[in-house]
């Protein structure tokens, strides 16, 4: 890595070399059967040239020749890919909040063990078809740069995610953990999805109009997708989201507040800097129901004439740093899921939806197909829904924020509150 | 190569192994509004070695050569925890052992061609579709993908196979006031870089439909006698249908098997579906799997009869059917899965005005913009599309989004085209990412499909 850096700082005015070595383990049952057990172990480097104010990049698995390497970015930055930003100085990054050495004590037996366990668990309570997955892993990244950046990060994660299906379909309910710590699926998060599946048994037609609907954690996506459009920089800068030159303006009910706090420990991607060496902060998107700020990596923020935010993240080694929404919360509210349901006389509550990437993305459309999603009665779910839709606009949909759930559950690199809307068109066939 | 590949695997004790070492080397120009964003090539390598032992199949991905010790290891370990536990033995299908080699047939080879001449065709359309009217951005992107594969089991198979996908795609976003309209184009092949040359009529054709929706009313929810354009025919075929084609998922759904049995009539007399990744000059082509299989035609659904099955060795072992070469892998990160290579209905014979003089009063729906399948029932958005009147294309429709559910869907269909579109750009994802996915079929017909929202 330093020879790569030195070499590439000799030939540019300023550079920097990313490293990732990573392993994991998974095992799957299939309807309650252990199917596979698979490993996996994945190492690769990558290099950003900064030369007459352009930017190259290159990338490579196997490092046998740190010269050509070198060549090859020298030549992607001959293509004019603006570079006007400075790479940020050395810092002094936490001490990693997000590896657990336990995990790498971690054995496919003890998984297949605890998998049998969760299996046996819902078998005796259902007899529906249960799929599992579980899995762990850890690793290192490494970033050095020209101006003297040399930063590393260890991380490890945990993950469990349990499926139930509908007979006769390929669909299902599903509940999941994932975290830096071994995280269990509770016998409670197991009670909770056998209960719904229950009740999914029974098949509804929904009823068709504007109803109130609760979006739970695993469906929300669908409707913050639309929000990180609007704040990406990318669209703000092109003049094609409708956010535009709104900071400051009211786009959201007051109850919406939604942030990201890049060093909450209880979601894996936590770091206290991102992929260039920026130091990675606390930023509001929309508090109480306003537009506050625009996530931004370094290409971005001299674009936008603003400060970096430390949202430069890079997929994986064969991309550059890009702009990334890092742990995103939605601030919880003050009900409980179970009373925000008892307060529904007719309406729905969705766990996963189909379609959510497809409609006008940027202008808040949404128009999606309710895969598992149960019908409330008089403050009670009495059945799945059948063939049923909802659409909307975020932008009027978001104004109608009934409740918020009093917890933000974590989910991955999320933290996600059910969210109770008011007026939601829902049709039925 | 090849040789590398014996010599790691020596002494290898299982009852049976297969290793894939892979190059994939990728040049690429992306341009948002008019600027470079992304402009080089880069090579990317890795082994995946898989181990079947007492019944029992496990994978290790690896990078490095120097880690292909320990990577035996652990697959030999996994294999046996999965085999203590006693998993549902598996097995490989028998499969005629094979030594060849397999240069990709180019008519015009984007290896030979400078990554600056890619990035002056890239600006050059670009400049092209900005210059059109209204036209807020152009999102567009230059790849080409060059697999080198090279495939070794233990039954002495061995085959090299080069797989070159090139392709020009991106969105094109039309504004008025705060309103935008995207539209998405795509251009490309497995057979070379002559595919994205002098295609300026097809993008400013793209260009004209995004400006047009911004005058475009919002189609109206409800059920509709539907004609269905080859794009979108092609993405019910591949999601609602073809993917309970690919025996893994209904091995692993089995309340899905006895709807999916094989002689099971699911579909009108004259509906035919075949996958066939062996039609030269589509993007789909490929010769041999990741499992070194030949891939074969295969017929889905004959005269509405399910006849067929995408299978990998495993599989097919499992339930008995044929081989059929569609065990395939996204690159040296991954195990092959079981995946689409050519899917499509069968041109029949009808002309669109005879389907649209029939149908009289209902909808055409143009291209496909995402889609999504929840078991049987899918949800699939259109980027455009005309309401019909008497037999002729109204006027234009937008905010399109169809729901249904399979099986109605298929007896729903009333007349099948005469033309025949494939598509030129892939990206299926089931886990991985299949670039090389196809698929098309003719304009169809259908008595009943229904639009949701409002």
């Amino acid at each position: 890595m330093e020879k790569l850096l030195k070499i590439a700082a000799n030939q540019a005015d300023q550079a920097d070399v990313y490293y990732t070595e990573e392993s994991s383990d998974s095992i799957s049952f299939n309807d309650g059967k252990l199917d596979k057990a698979d490993s996996s172990l994945s190492s690769g480097m990558s290099l950003r040239i900064i030369k007459d104010e352009r930017a190259g990049f290159a990338h490579t698995r196997n490092l046998l020749d740190a010269d050509a390497l070198v060549k090859q970015a020298i030549l992607s930055s001959e293509s004019g890919i603006e570079a006007k930003y400075q790479l940020p100085r050395n810092i002094q990054p936490q001490e990693s909040i997000v590896y657990d050495p336990s995990i790498d004590k971690l054995s496919k037996k003890d998984l297949i063990q605890k998998g049998r366990e969760l299996i046996d668990y819902v078998k005796a309570r259902s007899d529906g078809q249960i799929n599992l997955n579980l899995w762990y892993g850890s690793g290192k990244s490494e970033l050095k740069n020209s101006q003297g950046a040399d930063l590393s990060r260890l991380g490890s994660s945990f993950g469990i995610y349990a499926q139930m299906v509908f007979p006769g379909t390929g669909s299902g309910l599903f509940t999941f953990t994932t975290g830096v710590r071994q995280c269990w699926i509770s016998n409670e998060e197991l009670d909770e999805m056998i209960e719904l599946f229950n009740i999914c048994k029974t098949e509804i037609v929904p009823p068709t109009g504007k109803l109130p609907v609760i979006f739970h954690p695993h469906s929300l996506y669908t409707l913050l997708w639309r929000l990180d459009e609007a704040i990406s920089p990318a669209n703000i800068y092109n003049g094609i989201s409708p956010l535009c030159g709104r900071e400051g303006e009211k786009i959201f009910s007051e109850k919406l507040t939604y942030w990201q706090d890049p060093l909450d420990p209880e979601l894996a991607s936590a770091t206290s800097f991102d992929d260039e060496g920026t130091p990675t902060r606390v930023l509001h998107f929309f508090e109480n129901g306003v537009f506050k700020a625009i996530p931004m990596d370094l290409f971005y923020a001299r674009k936008l004439g603003k400060e970096p935010t430390g949202n430069g993240f890079r997929s994986s080694i064969e991309t550059m740093p890009g702009t990334t929404v890092i742990n995103a919360i939605l601030s919880p509210g003050t009900k409980s899921l179970k009373e925000m349901i008892a307060s529904i006389d007719n309406g729905l509550i969705v766990y996963s939806l189909m379609g959510a990437h497809s409609g006008n993305i940027l202008n808040g459309e949404y128009s999606v197909g309710v895969a598992s999603g149960l019908l409330i009665k008089n403050g009670k779910a009495i059945g799945r829904v059948k063939d049923c839709m909802l659409s909307g606009n975020v932008y009027e949909t978001l104004l109608n924020i009934v409740d918020i759930e009093n917890v933000s559950h974590p989910m991955g690199g999320r933290k996600m509150p059910a969210v109770l809307l008011d007026g939601v068109s829902v049709a039925g066939k | 190569m090849i040789s590398q590949l014996k010599k790691m695997t020596a002494g290898l004790n299982a009852d049976y192994f297969d290793i894939r070492y892979e190059t994939k080397h990728v040049e690429r120009v992306v341009m948002n509004k008019k600027e470079m964003r992304i402009c080089d090539a880069n090579t990317g390598d890795g082994y995946v070695l898989r181990v079947l032992k007492k019944g029992a199949l496990a994978t290790v991905s690896f990078t490095r050569p120097e880690q292909a010790e320990t990577a035996i290891r652990k697959a030999l370990e996994n294999a046996e925890v999965l085999a203590a536990n006693n998993v549902m033995p598996k097995s490989v299908a028998p499969a005629p052992v094979v030594v060849d080699t397999v240069k990709a047939k180019l008519i015009e080879d984007p290896r030979q061609i400078a990554l600056s001449e890619k990035k002056e065709l890239t600006k050059a359309y670009s400049d092209l579709l900005f210059a059109q009217p209204r036209i807020a951005n152009v999102e567009i992107g230059y790849a080409d993908v060059f697999r080198n594969k090279f495939f070794l089991n233990s039954e002495g198979t061995e085959i090299n196979e080069e797989l070159i996908t090139t392709r020009l795609s991106g969105a094109i976003i039309a504004q008025e006031g705060s309103l935008t309209q995207p539209v998405r184009f795509a251009f490309g092949g497995s057979d070379g870089f002559h595919k994205v040359r002098n295609r300026e009529q097809d993008a400013l054709d793209k260009a004209k439909i995004a400006a047009d929706l911004l005058t475009a009313e919002p189609v109206k929810a409800g059920t509709y006698k539907m004609v269905l354009n080859p794009g979108m025919t092609g993405v019910f075929t591949h999601e609602a249908f073809g993917h309970f084609s690919e025996a893994d998922i209904v091995r692993d759904l089995p309340s899905l098997r006895d709807k999916m049995k094989l002689g099971t009539k699911l579909g009108i007399d004259e509906l035919n579906i075949i996958d066939d990744a062996t039609l030269p000059a589509q993007l789909g082509f490929y010769r041999y799997d990741d499992e070194g299989v030949a891939v074969r035609k295969t017929n889905l659904m004959t005269n509405g009869v399910l006849t067929g099955r995408l299978h990998d060795r495993f599989t097919a072992g499992e339930m008995n059917e044929p081989l059929s070469g569609h065990s395939i892998a996204e690159d040296f990160r991954y195990a092959p899965i079981v995946r689409m290579g050519c899917i499509f209905i069968q041109p029949d014979r009808y002309s669109l005005e005879e389907m649209l003089a029939s149908m009289e009063d209902g909808l055409y729906i143009g291209d496909p913009m995402g889609g999504q399948t929840s078991g049987e029932n899918f949800t699939f958005g259109a980027q455009y599309g005309y309401i019909v009147k008497g037999g002729k294309l109204a006027g234009m429709i937008r905010d399109i989004n169809l729901v249904g559910n399979l099986y109605k869907t298929l007896l729903s269909v009333w007349m099948i085209g005469k033309d025949f579109e494939l598509k030129e750009v892939g990206g299926c994802g089931k886990g991985q990412t299949n670039i090389r996915s196809c698929h098309g079929g003719p304009h169809v017909l259908f008595r009943e499909l229904t639009v949701g929202g409002k």
